[in-house]
């Protein structure tokens, strides 16, 4: 671990855009309605505790906590639906799906991972754009989603749907809603919150999910292979730009990789694509060394 | 009531001739000589002046026409200042109560304690009970029995009940002590006629109900109208500290059907108010929803019929037609599974298997990815000794 504390000297830190401004409003819309969703809902699963007494007397009853629930929903709702073309339609989300996608790799990383943990490997799983643990919050969330979404609906429409299917069915559901907000209320306070609040290197919060950014030390440990990647396409640009002659307009512009962004830290000064990729093979060096 | 109304015509002729006969021997206004005068009674020490006689009063109560020596029939021989205490009065010489019983609780009361005629009725001053004036006028009943009954524990009760409020407002007749327990005859009445004097139609749809079939063969712990609807301090089913208020009826009828001793006594299903506590009518109920189903809603309040009874609103034909009283458009859907359910093998298997499927999803998960978390800050704890080991050796 040792390159994690070298990377904080080096100079000029480069940030890597993580999430595109779209996401990370997906993202605040999603853990808000989630989070006003869990606190509205936990007390009807827990009915009967005096903390459920309390919030119900606090809020002035399960007819309001009801209706507080159900624009949350509508809000989770719009954000799954919004999300569902966000990935089909646009180039950002395509790319972004494509990414996510669980690989053979992945199952190969959570081994390694394993093996580090119990001092059989000397070193962690080095992962691309996206960890295994990340796209498990991913597709958590899918499966949560669906269940919770199918569920809460029927509850929510409860004598409509009831025309046509038995009470049994609206039982399960209920039971299937209740269930499943206690495990996705586990996963996101226990696994997703180790991983981006109380991970030691994370503590107390990644900004992550205001900025969109991380930095160059967070992108060569948690993501080498996502970095390498970009240094290599940068090059590969600016050799390009350099055979074709045109490297200054290239240097002004990002459009070879979206995903991408420079910034000079706190004096405001912009250091060229250049001189960072120039720096990049002796940081890697040095991570992985 | 003819047999009465004949009784008490016939009393009457006959202690007005007595007064009339009697108007030439002693004539009242001898007697007010003397009872007219305010210090009469106070003379007497430790007395009430009760030897002091209004005489409009007298005139204008209901013994008005009559003379002292009807009443004070001992006196009548006396000489004018006469020495000798008049006797008590024996009222039952002119009104012959056939309905006064010695079984009575108040013939219970020890000798010398128990109430007599003047002390609810008055004295000199009796007035026909429809006379507001009267402390047997309906709306001086109770302060009448509180003489006695004042620390009791049926007054105070009485007074928060809706039978007093409604009195008080005077807008309709409520209940007073003397319409349960009666007037002379104050007996432990079987409640439900008492109720049903009034509440005609509750007691009809009662009758029909499981609970008074119990109760007619003979099993006690079957309900009857004050075992939900208490005694003295009955409430509005619309008054928040009524037991029969819409939050409070699970608890109300949990009494028995909670109560595991009944339950095995009368076969009553084990687990009715459970279930209905973890229903989202129960949780919705429980956090101020009045409006949802409580016990009541589905099985009827006064006529509860058993499930099994196809006139039952329960009855599975007919769940339907009650779930509709407030589900718009409540089909035989609404009657397809169980409905006092919880997610047990023995209720419903697919409920069972959902809920321990997503049981075992949530521990299997948990557990693996806790078990992530722990060898993950265990490898860096692990990594930072080794970093200072290797420190130290440098």
């Amino acid at each position: 671990m040792n390159h994690i504390r070298e990377g904080k000297e080096i100079s000029g830190q480069r940030e890597f855009v993580r999430l595109s401004l779209s996401l990370r409003i997906q993202h605040m819309a999603l853990f808000s309605s989630v989070l006003v969703l869990i606190v509205t809902g936990l007390p009807q699963k827990y009915a009967y505790t005096s903390v459920s007494q309390l919030f119900f007397r606090i809020v002035g009853g399960v007819v309001v906590s009801g209706i507080i629930h159900r624009v949350a929903a509508g809000v989770l709702i719009g954000v799954g639906v919004y999300h569902m073309f966000y990935v089909v339609l646009t180039r950002e989300g395509r790319s972004l799906f494509r990414d996510l996608l669980p690989t053979l790799k992945d199952f190969g990383d959570v081994g390694r991972n394993v093996l580090y943990f119990f001092g059989f490997a000397k070193e962690r799983a080095r992962f691309g754009r996206f960890s295994y643990l990340e796209k498990f919050d991913y597709w958590a969330v899918y499966w949560g989603m669906v269940i919770m979404i199918c569920s809460g609906l029927m509850l929510w429409f409860h004598e409509h749907v009831l025309q046509v299917i038995p009470k049994l069915w609206l039982d399960i559901a209920r039971e299937a809603h209740s269930d499943e907000a206690l495990l996705a209320t586990l996963a996101i306070f226990i696994w997703h919150f180790y991983n981006v609040h109380f991970n030691p290197s994370r503590f107390p919060m990644s900004m992550t999910w205001w900025t969109g950014k991380i930095s160059e030390e967070e992108m060569m440990r948690d993501h080498p292979l996502e970095y390498q990647r970009i240094i290599a396409e940068e090059s590969q640009t600016v050799k390009k730009h350099v055979s074709q002659g045109s490297m200054l307009e290239g240097a002004d512009t990002n459009e070879s990789s979206y995903n991408q962004e420079e910034k000079g830290t706190g004096k405001g000064e912009v250091s060229p694509d250049v001189s960072s990729s120039a720096d990049a093979p002796q940081i890697i060096d040095g991570a992985t060394g | 009531m003819l047999k009465r109304g004949l009784t008490a015509f016939l009393a009457i002729l006959f202690c007005h001739t007595r007064g009339l006969m009697a108007l030439g021997a002693v004539d009242n206004s001898r007697c007010l000589m003397c009872h007219t005068a305010p210090t009469l009674g106070k003379a007497a020490k430790s007395q009430p002046p009760v030897l002091y006689v209004d005489p409009d009063k007298f005139a204008s109560s209901a013994h008005g026409a009559m003379a002292c020596i009807d009443c004070h029939v001992d006196l009548a021989n006396q000489p004018l200042v006469h020495k000798r205490q008049a006797a008590t009065v024996q009222c039952a010489g002119c009104h012959v109560m056939p309905g006064l019983s010695p079984d009575g609780v108040h013939s219970g009361v020890p000798v010398g304690k128990q109430p007599r005629c003047k002390d609810c009725h008055g004295t000199h001053y009796v007035r026909k009970k429809v006379e507001p004036g009267s402390p047997v006028n309906r709306s001086n009943v109770e302060s009448t029995c509180a003489i006695c009954h004042r620390d009791g524990p049926e007054i105070r009760p009485y007074l928060a009940s809706v039978h007093a409020r409604v009195q008080a407002g005077s807008r309709l007749p409520a209940a007073v002590c003397t319409d349960c327990h009666r007037a002379h005859d104050v007996a432990a009445t079987e409640i439900i006629f008492a109720c049903s004097k009034c509440h005609r139609e509750e007691f009809q749809l009662y009758s029909a109900s499981v609970h008074a079939s119990g109760r007619s063969a003979g099993y006690t712990d079957a309900p009857t109208c004050t075992d939900c609807h208490g005694t003295h301090d009955i409430r509005s089913r619309k008054s928040t500290d009524s037991a029969t208020y819409p939050v409070n009826v699970p608890d109300l009828c949990g009494e028995c059907h909670g109560d595991p001793v009944l339950q095995q006594r009368y076969g009553l299903p084990s687990d009715t108010v459970i279930t209905f506590r973890h229903s989202y009518h129960g949780v919705a109920l429980e956090h101020g929803d009045t409006s949802v189903a409580t016990c009541t809603s589905c099985h009827q309040a006064h006529d509860i019929l058993a499930p099994e009874n196809p006139l039952s609103t329960v009855n599975r034909k007919n769940l339907p037609d009650t779930c509709g009283k407030c589900h718009f458009g409540a089909n035989e859907n609404y009657a397809k599974g169980k409905v006092h359910v919880l997610a047990r093998r023995e209720d419903s298997l697919a409920l069972y298997y959902t809920a321990s499927g997503f049981k075992w999803l949530t521990i299997g998960t948990m557990a693996m990815l806790i078990g992530h978390i722990i060898l993950d800050l265990w490898a860096r704890v692990r990594n930072r000794i080794c970093q200072r080991k290797r420190g130290e050796g440098a």
